[in-house]
């Protein structure tokens, strides 16, 4: 495949993939908005811990970003030093 | 950071896990200590007070149907059901004679019979059940007046989308998108270090040994948080961190070790090229042993109180319904993706600190 065929290929997967995920997303919590009151009553502790998880989610995945940015840099750097 | 499609796939895989995970709410489902009395006696009125979760009682009240089913399709119909509040009912029952419980032949030694099943129905909650709800005293001459009861037809399925409640573990089922995803994980990650392995033994180079070691750290890392998760969850069901008799974690735990043994001998040769084969070798015994541990061992134990103990190791067809499944695939796709992103990091790392150690000491 022509390189830049199979990019395209590629940017098309990736959009296609990224965009049925936030669908779902966003269809997935709308559909769950009809539950019964007793999961309300366990809100209290229960969007605690979701709030919780969330932050933790969040923290990984930024630090794995930030991680990744650096050693991309740190790459760049190290690997043109030694050429 | 470098093109990588996967990477955001793995963010939007867990992103859905997390927020379908732990939002999409319980199924209807009766609580385990729900049911008073615990017996009833066949050809006797009788009462129950039934205490349930998510169900929408007073929403339903006079189209609720209640049944304690006896055999596959016949059942004792309520007379009449009392509804205290959203989650309460009072249930009366005409019990008749009853000599049998279900068919009697279809369950071996040792499998205890499902019945009586109380099953009670309501068209907004939906269906919740229990199995074995109360202990129902048979007739004495074994007679069962079968005209008395009522057919079990289906019940119609639920009106919205939720998860399965199962009485033992109620909310904490979610836990399945984090602990269950973890051994996935751990398994395919130290399956990709064995195949790295392989390839260093066949063509040594710093890239595969640097490969293998780096996927085993990110396998090890899962398979520790698979044990944390599990005493957290076995804490909340089974009421204790951790337990001797329980063959799938203590094989699960001894997997982890024989992976960390792998890194003290890593740590004990000084030699890279020789590091890099022991290792290599090692690596591959390592994983036999982790399939062994947890595939092989745990099906021959005649009794777990993990789901799926009597026949597949991971789950039986009621642990998982397609709900679950729907939210479960996903997690496990996106947790094996996270694991290798780690590894890849990893890997870097290594390789850039690999380059600078081969830099001239005066620059």
């Amino acid at each position: 495949m022509h390189p830049l065929a199979q990019q395209n290929f590629m940017q098309t997967f990736l959009n296609r993939t990224v965009f049925f995920a936030l669908s779902l997303l966003i269809a997935l919590p709308a559909r769950a908005a009809d539950a019964p009151v007793d999961f309300f009553h366990f809100a209290g502790k229960f969007y605690g811990v979701v709030a919780v998880i969330g932050v933790i989610f969040v923290g990984l995945i930024a630090f794995l970003v930030w991680t990744d940015l650096k050693l991309g840099r740190l790459e760049k750097t190290v690997f043109s030093q030694k050429k | 950071m470098k093109f990588s499609w996967w990477k955001i796939l793995c963010v939007a895989l867990l992103a859905f896990t997390f927020t379908a995970g732990l939002l999409i709410p319980l199924g209807p489902g009766i609580l385990g200590d729900g049911v008073t009395p615990a017996v009833l006696s066949s050809a006797a009125p009788g009462q129950l007070n039934v205490r349930t979760y998510n169900t929408l009682f007073v929403r339903d009240t006079g189209r609720i149907v209640a049944r304690l089913r006896v055999s596959d399709d016949r059942a004792v119909c309520a007379r009449s059901v009392r509804v205290a509040n959203d989650n309460e009912l009072d249930i009366a029952f005409d019990i008749p004679p009853i000599g049998e419980l279900g068919d009697s032949s279809r369950f071996g030694p040792g499998m205890a019979s499902p019945f009586p099943v109380l099953e009670i129905y309501g068209p907004s909650s939906g269906l919740a059940t229990q199995e074995r709800a109360v202990v129902l005293r048979k007739s004495a001459d074994g007679y069962t007046d079968t005209a008395a009861l009522c057919e079990a037809t289906p019940f119609p399925r639920g009106p919205r989308m939720a998860f399965p409640f199962i009485n033992l573990n109620e909310e904490s089922n979610r836990n399945l998108f984090f602990h269950v995803p973890m051994w996935f994980g751990m398994t395919l990650l130290m399956l990709a270090s064995m195949v790295f392995s392989v390839r260093q033994l066949r063509v040594p180079s710093a890239r595969n040994d640097r490969w293998a070691r780096s996927l085993a750290v990110a396998g090890t890392l899962f398979g520790v948080l698979g044990l944390i998760t599990g005493s957290i969850w076995a804490r909340f069901t089974w009421g204790t961190w951790w337990t001797v008799h329980e063959v799938k974690l203590n094989a699960a735990a001894a997997a982890v070790l024989v992976y960390l043994a792998y890194f003290v001998l890593r740590g004990a040769i000084e030699d890279e090229a020789a590091k890099a084969r022991i290792s290599a070798v090692y690596s591959i015994f390592a994983f036999v042993m982790l399939i062994v541990l947890t595939f092989v061992i745990p099906r021959m134990a005649p009794e777990s109180l993990h789901p799926g103990g009597k026949g597949n190791v991971v789950f039986s067809q009621y642990d998982l319904d397609n709900t679950m499944r729907m939210v479960f695939y996903p997690a496990v796709i996106g947790w094996t993706l996270l694991g290798v992103w780690i590894a890849e990091l990893n890997a870097r790392l290594e390789r850039i600190q690999e380059a600078v150690s081969e830099f001239p000491s005066d620059r």
